[in-house]
């Protein structure tokens, strides 16, 4: 997969099951005060994310250090890259 | 008919929230699907005799444990009659194709001496497990009443499992029976139980053993006294069909029959995976509501409920557990009855009389009567009659697996389907939704304002997890350091 190929996979799966609107998502839209989400829908971002791309996330405080969409398009990518 | 708070579920968890709620001054109202309160606690009278169904015996409830400050600070603890179990054998193995027995005596120290002792080349990893048993078992909000709140780790997504961490004891596959043997309290396989789960519900029947007097139908009346003096409501036959809002906020629930109640706090002791159906359209997020739907739901089991002519002293104060081999637990719900793992307890032990009345159960998947296709609640003359033979087939297995049992005559059977029944979970679960690893089970917390869960999902099985998802449920509303603070007041 190349790195497009993932963001779109992060962006397209936020998208739908959070029900975000792609024209808000940009790379550096803050996840809390920009999209809207807030605590209570981490654990199911990473559920997401895990069911995406087929990993588990157990890096508790780099989740918790997550505050742009960018954020999760690199620690996304730095899981593919450690996997491979 | 306008309440503040509405709790769906008059099971162990429903009746500590609404009484913690009425307490704090809010006009609480408790709608129970059944036609009585807390069908799968309160047990029911065969033959003479009371037998408890959901309840069976409780850990924690010795000096210094979690569960007498709950008690005490919902005001039961002098309404119970409690009854302390075997100290020197509370728990017995028995292995049946080998014949061998263990009894696993109360008390952390206790046992490791036990252990030491029947598996001396092992003794120091024995010492060591259990130290970590005994410094771990209360990470827990409200079973460790000190931490904050914040500092209580996601052990039972992320850490090991209870199998991975018995590995170690592989030389000594009677151990790990013996260590893994109370996966059947909580219904969760070895090797998808975390460590910290077992630990949290071992460790609690570690610590101390208790049985209570009338057993859970005591329990249930005590709760519904003091829900009553607190002003508290409840209705029977009543089902929920839907939880509605108004402006993205929780106003209040309709039943089945049309009828509604407005509240501002909702809160639902439903199995999780039932929520979605019960929610409006909007406020929830897919990932959220698909979350709740794939939750694991734990086995669902066979109760034979059988009476003896000759007493059943050897099961006083002492369960038995018995595996047809030695090595870490298996429900074994995939293969024939006879190789099953199950449980036997004596019914109604509270009193000086001899104990005729035997519970027995045994784990099973629903799939065993998914062929009777029976949806609602009316039974066929075929299930009647194919019940009355597996019950039997069952009092054999036992006999034959447990020689110390007398003649025993079947009274009732519970199968999955009366499990479905009495405690609505999907497919009879008999604890609900489960704790496996990787599973991010619900919090108390929802996104939409004013509604909130409750139940051994959010927190974890048996009394203790029951009143402690109550307190964590209630803490989300009334403010954790308010409760955690009257709690270690009771200490």
């Amino acid at each position: 997969m190349t790195e497009a190929e993932v963001i779109e996979l992060i962006d397209s799966s936020l998208a739908e099951e959070f029900e975000l609107e792609r024209t808000d998502m940009t790379p550096e839209a803050n996840l809390y005060d920009d999209l809207g989400l807030d605590s209570l829908d981490t654990v199911d971002m990473v559920i997401v994310l895990e069911g995406a791309f087929d990993f588990k996330i157990r890096e508790e405080e780099a989740i918790r250090a997550i505050r742009t969409l960018d954020d999760i398009h690199r620690f996304v990518l730095s899981k593919i890259e450690q996997h491979s | 008919m306008r309440y503040d708070s509405i709790i769906i579920g008059a099971g162990l968890s429903g009746l500590t929230c609404a009484l913690l709620l009425a307490r704090s001054g809010r006009k609480v109202l408790v709608v129970e699907q059944h036609s009585s309160p807390a069908p799968v606690v309160s047990g029911f009278q065969r033959g003479g005799i009371y037998f408890d169904s959901g309840f069976h015996y409780a850990g924690g409830l010795g000096e210094g444990g979690p569960l007498q400050p709950l008690l005490r600070h919902l005001g039961m603890e002098d309404k119970l009659q409690t009854f302390p179990y075997a100290a020197e054998g509370f728990d017995c193995l028995r292995l049946s194709s080998s014949d061998e027995e263990y009894a696993l005596p109360v008390g952390f120290r206790n046992i490791k001496n036990y252990l030491a002792e029947r598996f001396p080349p092992a003794a120091v990893e024995i010492g060591l497990y259990l130290d970590e048993i005994a410094t771990t078992w209360r990470n827990f909000p409200y079973l460790d009443l000190d931490t904050d709140l914040a500092d209580f780790g996601m052990e039972s997504v992320h850490g090991c499992s209870l199998q991975e961490r018995l590995a170690i004891f592989s030389p000594w596959p009677q151990l790990q029976s013996l260590l893994s043997m109370h996966s059947l309290l909580y219904g969760v396989a070895p090797e998808q139980a975390p460590f910290s789960l077992n630990a949290q519900v071992a460790g609690s029947y570690y610590h101390s053993v208790h049985g209570l007097g009338g057993g859970g139908r005591q329990l249930i009346q005590v709760l519904l006294k003091l829900l009553k003096e607190a002003g508290g409501d409840l209705q029977c036959r009543a089902e929920v069909a839907q939880i509605f809002a108004e402006e993205a906020v929780v106003a209040g629930v309709r039943l089945q029959s049309g009828e509604e109640f407005t509240a501002a706090e909702v809160i639902a002791t439903v199995n999780p995976t039932q929520l979605p159906d019960l929610l409006p359209a909007v406020g929830m997020r897919p990932a959220y509501l698909k979350r709740l739907k794939r939750l694991h739901q734990t086995p669902s089991a066979y109760i034979v409920f059988a009476r003896s002519e000759q007493p059943l002293e050897f099961l006083r104060g002492q369960n038995m557990f018995v595996q047809p081999h030695a090595g870490v637990f298996t429900a074994g719900i995939d293969r024939p009855l006879e190789e099953r793992s199950f449980y036997l307890a004596g019914a109604d032990q509270g009193r000086d009389r001899a104990i005729k009345g035997l519970i027995g159960i045994v784990p099973a998947s629903y799939s065993e009567v998914g062929f009777l296709n029976i949806s609602g609640k009316e039974r066929t003359v075929e299930y009647q009659d194919w019940k009355k033979d597996l019950g039997a087939r069952l009092l054999q297995i036992f006999s034959l697996n447990c020689p110390q049992l007398p003649q025993l005559e079947l009274l009732d059977l519970a199968t999955p389907l009366t499990l479905r029944d009495y405690s609505h979970a999907p497919q009879g679960a008999i604890y609900g939704v489960g704790r496996n690893l990787g599973q991010y089970n619900p919090q108390p917390v929802t996104k939409l304002p004013g509604l909130f869960l409750s139940g051994q999902a959010v927190a974890g099985p048996g009394l203790l997890g029951a009143l402690v998802s109550g307190y964590l449920t209630c803490g989300s509303i009334l403010g954790h350091e308010l409760l955690r603070g009257e709690l270690r007041a009771c200490r």
